[in-house]
């Protein structure tokens, strides 16, 4: 009795050991050295319009301008982890007219940080397009991170007045790529 | 933030398994296999598990990779390790865990010593956890959209659920014939956390524009449903966390959570004295959750043109953005909802062997013989948010001595087709121990496992017997 008594403490220890097994070497601090570089591309800003937004009670206003919020580009994650951003502008313009169209970039108290002009000539019947890539590298990337608003104007050049008749229209497409490391 | 490292940590903090208690199904010996089979073939006058010794088991597991692959100490760089396992995984893929103590739990024959009906009651702490690999998350997380320009990203990626819960139970098992055996057990649930986020759907996909520079569409469809965790989620919660923990627990397990219902039924059937074939149905059960619910939905669709789209006729731009956030908005909600348990599946067919009629007995048994040995063929298969897990074993079980036995499984699964488990059981004097381990060869080095599974206890049993 007391013999299998034994037997069966030794079948059961031994088991018990083969259980404790063995791990290959794991370094789980590796996880702190987690760094990685997320490319995010979006629209940014888009106006598609024909030539008599650019009258107001029948006559041609020289200056248009609009701002619009951008405020997520203030969020935390902007700040900590941009590192680069493009910005892509194209215009198209078939009217007959030239005009700059300045992309002004506002901080929160609406001071001006940065300006991306652009001259917008006329058109004589076919399509002009002008296409425009804003590359804020290192050095430039914080005008970005302190950007909430941007403004669109629109100066008129000089040339044939715009009225209810004036044919034509312009389109404004854009987009932001923006380059993070986040670790 | 904190919200979600609380999610994530409530998540994460502990790792998967599957719930496949192969060892254990029909190793009769045991008085635990009535909770994997209300029916199965036990024998006893009375037995009581030691309190918290009696049954604990822990089973972890991931398909598509190991912890060998995320923290191998070598001279891959860890965020490359992370894009490897993204890039070799699917959304099919998963973690799990879960693991199982018994409070206590006890049973004993019912109507006197020609009665062949028992009863066996009990409570124990379950953990669960599952949790897809959220795929195109992971790949929009790590690369962006810039280059998978015209890939839909899927929301429906996102699929988890984990759970802290106690378990009652009653269960009633009563040998109808020489041949039957039939088995019910009632159970009441009592939840003490639910996290569950497992009906999603959704996707956005950004595709190369014609007048707009790119066609960018989110439509969103998610969900995240949470009980007993509304303090920790409030933003102004600064109580010590372990602590309060401790408090609902305590608070919950008896009855003070959010309570639900469910039940066990199980047979064993001998078309023949040695051949055997059981089956088993665990876990058929629901918890409403009506306290401390938090819900969070992001649903809505929207096309995204930039922050700027049209200029009003006074000319000031209409706020895009603005739309943007209010088209698929964060809610915060309070709403009752209900979670089905896992339900799992459990069949075998057994061939015993070597019939050898029983020389010693000092203890009331009703067995008359036994086999020395029995061959085994075991089917298991578990509800999953997804398709439901299967896993099929072979195994062979032994009476080495009178009182220890042995099984050693094979199972084919999910996770490997190597897992061979073990399991020993003895009774000395009273009292009845148990081990079992299942992926044996791979606790050489068990960082390169894909699953692994552990349960030990002890008990207290009178007049036990096992075929």
């Amino acid at each position: 009795m007391k013999f299998i008594f034994f037997k069966r403490i030794i079948l059961i220890s031994a088991f018990v050991s083969f259980l404790f097994s063995c791990s290959s070497d794991l370094d789980y601090e590796q996880a702190d050295d987690f760094n990685i570089q997320p490319v995010f591309t979006t629209n940014l800003a888009y106006v598609n319009g024909p030539a008599t937004n650019f009258l107001y009670n029948g006559v041609e206003i020289p200056i248009v301008s609009v701002v619009s919020d951008v405020d997520f580009l203030t969020t935390e994650f902007v700040k900590d982890d941009l590192i680069k951003a493009e910005m892509y502008f194209r215009i198209k313009n078939t009217i007959a007219r030239g005009f700059e169209l300045n992309i002004v970039f506002f901080d929160e108290n609406d001071a001006p940080l940065y300006t991306v002009p652009l001259n917008i000539g006329e058109s004589h019947g076919t399509e002009i397009v002008v296409e425009h890539t804003e590359i804020f590298t290192t050095a430039k990337v914080d005008i970005i991170k302190k950007t909430a608003k941007m403004g669109f104007t629109v100066t008129m050049l000089p040339g044939t007045p715009i009225t209810p008749t004036t044919p034509g229209r312009v389109e404004l497409s854009s987009s932001l790529t923006a380059y993070f490391t986040v670790k | 933030m904190r919200k979600i490292i609380i999610l994530l940590g409530f998540f994460f903090s502990f790792y998967g398994f599957s719930q496949n208690k192969e060892i254990l199904y029909n190793f009769t010996p045991q008085p635990q296999s009535l909770l994997i089979n209300p029916g199965a073939d036990v024998k006893y006058k009375w037995f009581f598990g030691v309190p918290l010794l009696s049954g604990i088991s822990a089973n972890a597991g991931s398909t598509g990779f190991d912890a060998y692959n995320l923290f191998a100490n070598n001279d891959v760089d860890f965020t490359t390790k992370v894009k490897n396992i993204v890039a070799s995984t699917n959304s099919k893929d998963y973690i799990t865990a879960n693991q199982q103590l018994e409070i206590f739990t006890a049973g004993f024959r019912v109507g006197g010593n020609e009665s062949k009906s028992y009863v066996s009651f009990g409570m124990y702490q379950e953990l669960d956890s599952f949790i897809y690999v959220p795929t195109d998350y992971a790949i929009f997380s790590l690369y962006g959209n810039k280059d998978y320009l015209g890939k839909s990203f899927d929301m429906s990626d996102l699929s988890a659920k984990a759970e802290l819960l106690y378990v009652f139970h009653v269960g009633f098992n009563k040998q109808i014939n020489d041949k039957l055996t039939l088995g019910a057990r009632a159970k009441i649930y009592s939840s003490v956390f639910n996290g569950t986020s497992t009906h999603n759907s959704g996707y956005f996909v950004t595709s190369q524009g014609k007048d707009l520079i790119y066609d960018q569409v989110i439509k969103s469809d998610l969900e995240l449903n949470t009980s007993g965790l509304k303090k920790y989620l409030d933003e102004d919660y600064d109580g010590d966390v372990s602590n309060d923990i401790k408090d609902d627990i305590t608070k919950r397990a008896f009855f003070g959570g959010n309570l639900g219902v469910g039940m066990d039924l199980g047979l064993t059937y001998y078309p023949k004295r040695n051949i055997q074939l059981t089956a088993s149905l665990i876990d058929v059960g629901i918890i409403k959750h009506s306290k401390e619910v938090v819900n969070y939905t992001l649903k809505g669709d929207y096309n995204f043109k930039g922050v700027i789209t049209e200029i009003n006729s006074d000319g000031t731009p209409s706020d895009a953005y603005e739309d943007f956030l209010d088209a698929i908005p964060l809610d915060t909600l309070y709403h009752k909802y209900t979670t089905w348990r896992p339900v799992k599946f459990y069949s075998s067919f057994q061939y015993s062997f070597e019939e050898e009629r029983q020389t010693e007995c000092d203890c009331a048994t009703d067995e008359q013989s036994w086999y020395r040995n029995s061959v085994g063929l075991q089917f298991f298969t578990m509800s999953t948010p997804k398709v439901p897990m299967v896993a099929l074993t072979a195994y062979y079980r032994r009476r080495i001595l009178e009182k220890l036995q042995m099984k050693a499984t094979y199972t084919i699964d999910s996770y490997s087709y190597s897992n061979v488990g073990l399991g020993l059981t003895t009774n000395i004097g009273m009292f009845n121990f148990y081990a079992m381990a299942d992926n044996l060869f791979a606790l050489k080095d068990v960082s390169k496992a894909n699953a692994l599974t552990f349960q030990i206890g002890l008990n207290i049993i009178a007049g036990g017997s096992g075929r």
